[in-house]
């Protein structure tokens, strides 16, 4: 018989313990700091609750609990702290600011993590670009704080392309699978389907506008669909209310899409040298809400802490677990004076353990040899 | 310094002479093919010679940033990269074959289920799974037209320029897959770290590509 764990799932040993508790510590630190206040949401919950906020991507462990209803471990975050926000918390003055800090569960990361982690951010009840650009600029101080190197940030906007589309004759299959190829970055097949259905000339000029806050004004006059240029007037106002956070390393990227059905303006993504994904991401979804109740608009973040703990890792060559500060040799008539001077020690702040002489030689050759 | 991955072999001299005429590379021999990396100083790039269905997978992890590809590797391989420019070099197609006088004209003939042979059975398995076939897929790395002569499965799924190996060996089309051509592909993060720098090698080659 073998025990292996299953696919997607990681044990964690003390020394990457230690980084990840490092990591969570920084990032509790950060977000109330921020005045944001940390809810713990139930690690499953109702099918019919988590699918409030995913059509595109219908991926979940679920199971049918003892009254035959579908179940499901949470996959996000946002989705029921959106529900929190309509029920419980419906009563609290807006805006509502609120964090998480926990595990998610998705079944269909082929060889990636299934289970996996995240800390993040829900701004609700403010439509205004300056809670868009508090959003964003909590994202970018936050890989600041954890110290990730290199780290780098791009802005979009879910109207950009929406906006071509929508102003476009394409049928809704095909608005469909020009979204999927600004997904992959396609730009190869993007460029046959654009030939191919006489349409759009705006499509072929996204991929050569991103940059810094001077591709707005490209945009504005390369651009001919009028719905892409209202979301471009939104980015630069999100841009003038960032500009006193004097925040350097931002893009912004007119080609971004984000699989993520419910977002509705401005959204982003974090990225970090060496790693294959996004290190952060997060957007505006001014209409979830409203599927558990009242209408309301929002703006959110997610730091991924695995692939935090992926670039910091990188980063430190010798990594040290946490080991005790004191050892308590005894021997069997000083049993309770050992007893006596760990708990005292424990009281001044030092962790301390005990161990009867047999045991403590192979114990503090390996303590002395992690020193 | 920018990391390029390129498949070796016939794919490999195609991409190179496009690089060359684009003015990314000038004075570089890569005649000495026992070499996996070459450095070209100058341009600022460095070459990784790498078999065909490994490029994808340099790109993806960040070995390499970009990466030149046929079309049919990357489905195949089906890696998380983004395709930034049609090559329009390596052009083939990937059709399904079976043995002449075996009396089938179309895919759909094939019946309910089939056995198929292929050096690419994610493919296979999609295509025959979209036209309603159970296929069994018998994976194979090469002389994939022996399959069916030998009885060994009911078609084939390959790579064709022409087709004649197709109809030397006693094989007929009867459908074809998707065309094929090659592909320059990023890694994400890189297109983001080094995106003037990328397009600006885009721009080159969209100037040189015959479309």
């Amino acid at each position: 018989m073998s025990f292996e764990i299953p696919e997607g799932t990681k044990d964690l040993l003390p020394v990457e313990v230690k980084l990840k508790n490092e990591i969570e510590a920084k990032l509790h630190k950060q977000l109330s700091s921020w005045g944001y206040r940390q809810v713990i949401t139930p690690s499953y919950e109702y099918l019919t609750t988590l699918a409030q906020g995913e059509e595109s991507r219908l991926d979940y462990f679920s199971f049918i609990n003892e009254s035959g209803e579908s179940i499901a471990l949470r996959n996000d975050f946002t989705t029921p702290i959106a529900r929190l926000a309509n029920v419980a918390l419906a009563d609290e003055p807006r805006p509502l600011r609120l964090y998480y800090l926990g595990n998610l569960f998705r079944l269909q990361r082929k060889e990636r993590k299934r289970e996996f982690w995240q800390a993040g951010a829900e701004l609700i009840g403010d439509r205004s670009p300056e809670a868009d650009a508090e959003v964003l600029a909590l994202a970018m101080s936050s890989l600041e704080e954890l110290g990730i190197p290199g780290w780098g940030l791009d802005i979009g906007h879910r109207g950009i392309l929406r906006g071509i589309l929508n102003d476009s004759n394409l049928s809704i299959k095909a608005k469909q699978e020009v979204e999927n190829l600004f997904l992959n970055k396609d730009f190869a097949e993007l460029k046959a389907f654009v030939k191919r259905e006489k349409t759009c000339n705006d499509l072929l000029l996204l991929p050569d506008l991103r940059g810094d806050a001077k591709i707005i004004n490209q945009a504005a006059k390369e651009l001919s669909s009028p719905s892409a240029k209202i979301a471009l007037a939104e980015i630069e106002k999100i841009l003038g209310a960032l500009a006193p956070y004097k925040i350097n390393n931002i893009n912004i990227d007119l080609a971004m899409v984000k699989d993520l059905a419910y977002y509705t303006g401005m959204f982003f993504e974090g990225f970090a040298p060496g790693l294959a994904g996004v290190i952060c991401t997060g957007g505006r979804y001014d209409k979830l809400l409203g599927n558990f109740g009242k209408d309301e608009p929002a703006v959110g973040l997610a730091i991924g802490i695995d692939e935090v703990v992926e670039v910091l890792a990188m980063k430190t060559s010798k990594r040290s677990e946490a080991i005790p500060d004191l050892c308590v040799v005894y021997s069997q008539e000083n049993y309770t004076k050992a007893i006596n001077i760990a708990t005292e020690k424990r009281l001044k702040g030092e962790s301390v353990f005990i161990t009867s002489d047999s045991n403590s030689l192979p114990l503090a050759k390996k303590y002395l040899k992690l020193n | 310094m920018l990391t390029i991955a390129l498949p070796k072999g016939r794919l490999m001299d195609k991409a190179l002479e496009l690089f060359q005429r684009s003015g990314l590379v000038q004075n570089i021999d890569f005649a000495e093919s026992r070499k996996l990396i070459i450095e070209d100083k100058e341009a600022g790039f460095r070459y990784i010679l790498a078999k065909p269905f490994d490029v994808p997978t340099y790109v993806e992890y960040g070995a390499a940033d970009i990466g030149v590809v046929g079309k049919d590797v990357l489905k195949e391989n089906a890696r998380a990269v983004y395709e930034l420019l049609d090559l329009a070099i390596g052009r083939c197609r990937m059709i399904v074959a079976v043995k002449e006088g075996s009396g089938l004209e179309k895919v759909q003939e094939l019946g309910f289920s089939a056995k198929v042979a292929s050096k690419y059975p994610r493919v296979t398995k999609e295509f025959f799974r979209s036209h309603g076939i159970q296929s069994e897929i018998i994976e194979l790395n090469g002389s994939i037209e022996l399959a069916p002569i030998v009885d060994l499965a009911d078609a084939i799924v390959d790579i064709t320029e022409t087709g004649r190996t197709i109809e030397e060996n006693g094989l007929k089309i009867i459908g074809e897959v998707f065309p094929i051509s090659a592909r320059l592909i990023a890694n994400q993060a890189s297109y983001k770290i080094h995106y003037p720098e990328l397009r600006r090698i885009v721009k080159s080659l969209e100037e040189v590509v015959s479309c």
